[in-house]
């Protein structure tokens, strides 16, 4: 008895080895990496009679491990990435089919970190082009999207990152520095698609733009092989001067307009509006920063505000949400009121006037002063794109969502006509917790 | 009674259990979200709290009955007739529902993870799998069951809080979805899921102590409730309702958007396993039933070589249909329609039979015994 039992085991043990050796060796859908062209980042741009035109960065392991040599040295190129490649397609599953026409390995979405859309992309409807890429399983909905004022692909063409090495790691660092700044959003495929597919909400995206004083002074130092005028690479004098190349007198926040000189030519700052999923307008980074207290999604993040009790000198302050904005809606009214209150505590991280700040009266009037200042931008701002685009991108009717009992009631019910005349209370309570390793102000004697 | 062995409590309760969530990967929360929009999640709650009154008047009936289970009690209440036609009835219901699960089950992994593959790539190994392990007896498959049960539960729950980080709970308003009509509809359709109620009536008179039945027929209702409920709320709150009506693999798309920083996230592979071993575990618990029941009806004293004649039968039928949307049809407008009646409809009659045959005994008794008296 026990023999026949050790046979059976012997036999069945002999069966499921030879089975695991016919099915586990590999399948229908064994492919190895040698044989992959992962594309790394993607932009769009439309073509002329409905076309699209994709631009693609494919990854070059071997240069990612290794130095700078290779073949893709050159204009417009991270290390372990290709030189930007372009293609014309009905669709985007097209273009890449057709990509494959010229990259001798297949081509693979799987490490897709982030997509760049081409502005006219975006005026005409996201959901045309990205659409489509959802139903591909090699996509997924956690890649990362910027809005390019102008062209994706010649924004792949001027990239020259000052830190970041590897492309992917460039794309994941892009979409994560706004979180630090506030001067961008920061949002993921996934963010945008549930927002544009529910009712009565507006996405939001970040913009890359790029600085053509910068990208000219880049190009000027490149013909003279005085470097590429990103960080990495930037070898030998910078051309041209401080006077010339940053004539404007003022600060700027505007998406490819700030005042700088070097680095890279491309800009993390400000935001695409979107109405369902078209581009109706641009925020700078500071309109940004309102857009993210609103929204309740700004991190900490510095900002400087003009000192009340000394003409054109500026405080700054490091800001953040105390706790989350409380907004009610009046659906009721009409015109329907907004009401938001927001609570914010900040830390004093820079003073420039010789007022002692420290001092609770001067504090006072430093936090009444910062309160009605961002009041007034934060109520300028959804006055704006209320009255005049009639978009929600400020996360107002999540809030609403609950007034209704039925979907239908929450469809029918007409939110971007109530808009237009929308009445905006804005009560904005800022605390100054800290004031940094320095009590009063380092005056000369 | 065909022997099928002896089970123990938790066995038969994590198999009553996986058989009857193991939709819960496939399009099932799609389907509550299509039914209910941000309600869904409400459809689930609505049938276990039917389900529970169901077995509230069932459940007594068959952990009273001694070595009594559905098919014995239906034949001495209702006749043999009505025993056969309701084996046949079950039994066929069952080839059917595999026959939806094997087709959407493979369309779903070629789909997913294996898209050059062939689909009896997948369907052959699939069904020889299922075939060995109904092929293996009751026994067997409610011990698998138990060891996965506990990983089964952790991966389930990992999965749902993963995705923490893409949660808007306002998307659960409006509060009534599509209103109250098609909750209270869907709430009926949706008892179809509680296959548990016929795993425990037919074989719960191999428990050692049958009058445990009765609680573990309200614990295994409420855990297929509850994870119904749970995964189809998470997945209304992290797609909103507007997108999860369009993803017909909840579970797969959810383990895809799990990314938590640069270095958690795709995920998905190590929840296809979840995903297969549910599969499997209800498909073999389907087989075992029906050939089980056809054995009976045809007085067969093992069901054994009924397995793979029957697989065979599913495997070929579940080619029948020539899409996958072409299935989710089918399973909507036959399956989903109609189970109801088989997975509650029938344990719920034949417990009131008993019942009313009990009831009748014991006046009949009385008045025998009071005649008795007077005489």
């Amino acid at each position: 008895m026990k023999k026949h039992n050790v046979r059976r085991m012997l036999l069945s043990l002999l069966v499921v080895t030879l089975t695991a050796s016919v099915f586990g060796t590999g399948c229908y859908d064994r492919v190895e990496l040698e044989g992959m062209a992962f594309v790394v980042g993607m932009g769009l741009d439309k073509g002329p009679d409905n076309t699209v035109d994709v631009t693609v960065r494919i990854a070059v392991p071997s240069e990612m491990a290794g130095g700078s040599g290779g073949g893709s040295s050159g204009g417009g190129v991270q290390l372990g990435a290709s030189r930007p490649l372009t293609v014309r397609a009905n669709t985007i599953a097209g273009a890449l089919t057709l990509l494959n026409a010229t990259v001798e390995r297949r081509i693979s979405l799987l490490h897709l970190t982030t997509i760049f859309i081409g502005e006219d992309v975006a005026k005409e409807g996201m959901l045309n082009f990205i659409g489509p890429l959802v139903r591909m399983r090699d996509f997924r909905r956690t890649v990362s999207y910027f809005v390019v004022p102008g062209e994706a692909r010649e924004l792949f063409q001027v990239n020259q990152p000052v830190l970041e090495k590897s492309p992917s790691r460039f794309n994941e660092s892009i979409s994560e520095i706004g979180r630090n700044t506030g001067l961008t959003v920061t949002n993921k495929l996934h963010e945008f698609l549930i927002v544009t597919e529910g009712a009565n909400e507006d996405p939001v995206a970040p913009v890359l733009a790029i600085n053509k004083k910068v990208q000219q002074q880049a190009e000027e130092n490149k013909s003279a092989g005085g470097g590429q005028g990103g960080g990495m690479g930037s070898e030998g004098k910078q051309k041209g001067n401080r006077q010339e190349m940053m004539s404007d007198s003022g600060v700027s926040f505007k998406p490819g307009k700030i005042v700088r000189m070097g680095g890279n030519s491309i800009e993390f700052v400000g935001t695409a509006i979107f109405k369902k999923d078209k581009l109706v307008t641009y925020l700078d980074g500071i309109e940004t920063r309102m857009l993210l207290m609103i929204r309740g999604d700004l991190q900490r993040t510095q900002m400087d505000f003009p000192d009340p009790q000394e003409q054109g000198k500026y405080e700054a302050l490091e800001i953040k949400h105390a706790r989350s904005p409380q907004m009610n809606l009046d659906l009721e009214s009409d015109p329907i009121r907004i009401e938001i209150k927001q609570k914010l505590e900040g830390d004093l991280v820079g003073v420039q006037s010789s007022i002692d700040y420290t001092e609770e009266g001067n504090m006072r009037v430093l936090e009444d002063s910062i309160k009605k200042t961002l009041k007034e931008k934060e109520e300028a701002l959804m006055n704006r794109l209320f009255h005049e685009y009639q978009v929600a991108p400020f996360g107002t009717f999540r809030r609403a969502r609950s007034h209704f009992w039925t979907q239908h009631e929450l469809e029918q019910y007409p939110f971007r006509d109530k808009l237009k005349d929308a009445k905006v209370n804005i009560e904005v309570d800022l605390n100054i917790r800290r004031i940094g390793v320095q009590l009063a102000p380092v005056t000369s004697k | 009674m065909i022997k099928t062995g002896h089970l123990g409590k938790r066995e038969l309760l994590a198999l009553s259990v996986i058989a009857s969530i193991a939709d819960v990967s496939l399009f099932y929360p799609q389907q509550l979200v299509l039914q209910g929009s941000s309600a869904g999640w409400m459809i689930p709650l609505f049938s276990m709290l039917i389900t529970l009154g169901v077995w509230a008047l069932a459940g007594p009936v068959f952990a009273r009955e001694k070595k009594e289970d559905l098919i014995t009690l239906c034949e001495k209440t209702l006749g043999r007739f009505a025993a056969r036609t309701m084996c046949v009835v079950i039994a066929v219901y069952m080839m059917l529902d595999m026959v939806t699960l094997s087709r959407t089950f493979t369309e779903a992994v070629v789909t997913t993870v294996l898209p050059r593959s062939p689909i009896s790539f997948v369907a052959v190994p699939f069904f020889l799998t299922v075939a060995y392990c109904a092929w293996k007896g009751l026994e067997g498959l409610s011990r698998l069951a138990l060891v996965f049960w506990s990983w089964l539960a952790v991966g389930l729950g990992a999965l749902l809080v993963l995705n923490l980080n893409w949660m808007r709970p306002d998307k659960i308003f409006p509060i009534l979805g599509f209103g109250v009509t098609p909750l209270l509809t869907g709430s009926g359709l949706f008892l179809s899921v509680f296959v548990n109620l016929l795993v425990l009536t037919l074989f719960g008179s191999r428990l050692r102590k049958q009058e445990e039945l009765r609680t573990m027929g309200f614990l295994s209702i409420i855990a297929i409730g509850m994870t119904y409920l749970l995964v189809t709320l998470v997945f209304v709150i992290v797609f909103s309702p507007e997108a999860a009506m369009r993803s017909p693999f909840p579970l797969y798309q959810l383990g895809r958007l799990i990314y938590i920083g640069r270095f958690i996230q795709r995920l998905e592979a190590a929840f296809v396993f979840i995903w297969v071993v549910m599969a499997v575990l209800k498909m073999a618990t389907t087989l075992l039933i029906s050939t089980y029941l056809f054995a009976t009806v045809f007085r067969m004293p093992v069901f054994r070589p009924l397995v793979a004649s029957t697989a065979l039968i599913v495997f070929a039928l579940s080619f029948y249909t020539r899409s996958f949307v072409e299935t989710i049809a089918f399973n909507n407008k036959y399956i989903v329609t109609w189970s109801w009646a088989v997975v509650v409809g029938i344990p719920l009659l034949v417990a009131t039979a008993v019942r009313f045959k009990r009831r009748k005994e014991e006046r009949e008794h009385e008045e025998a015994q009071r005649s008795a008296d007077a005489s």
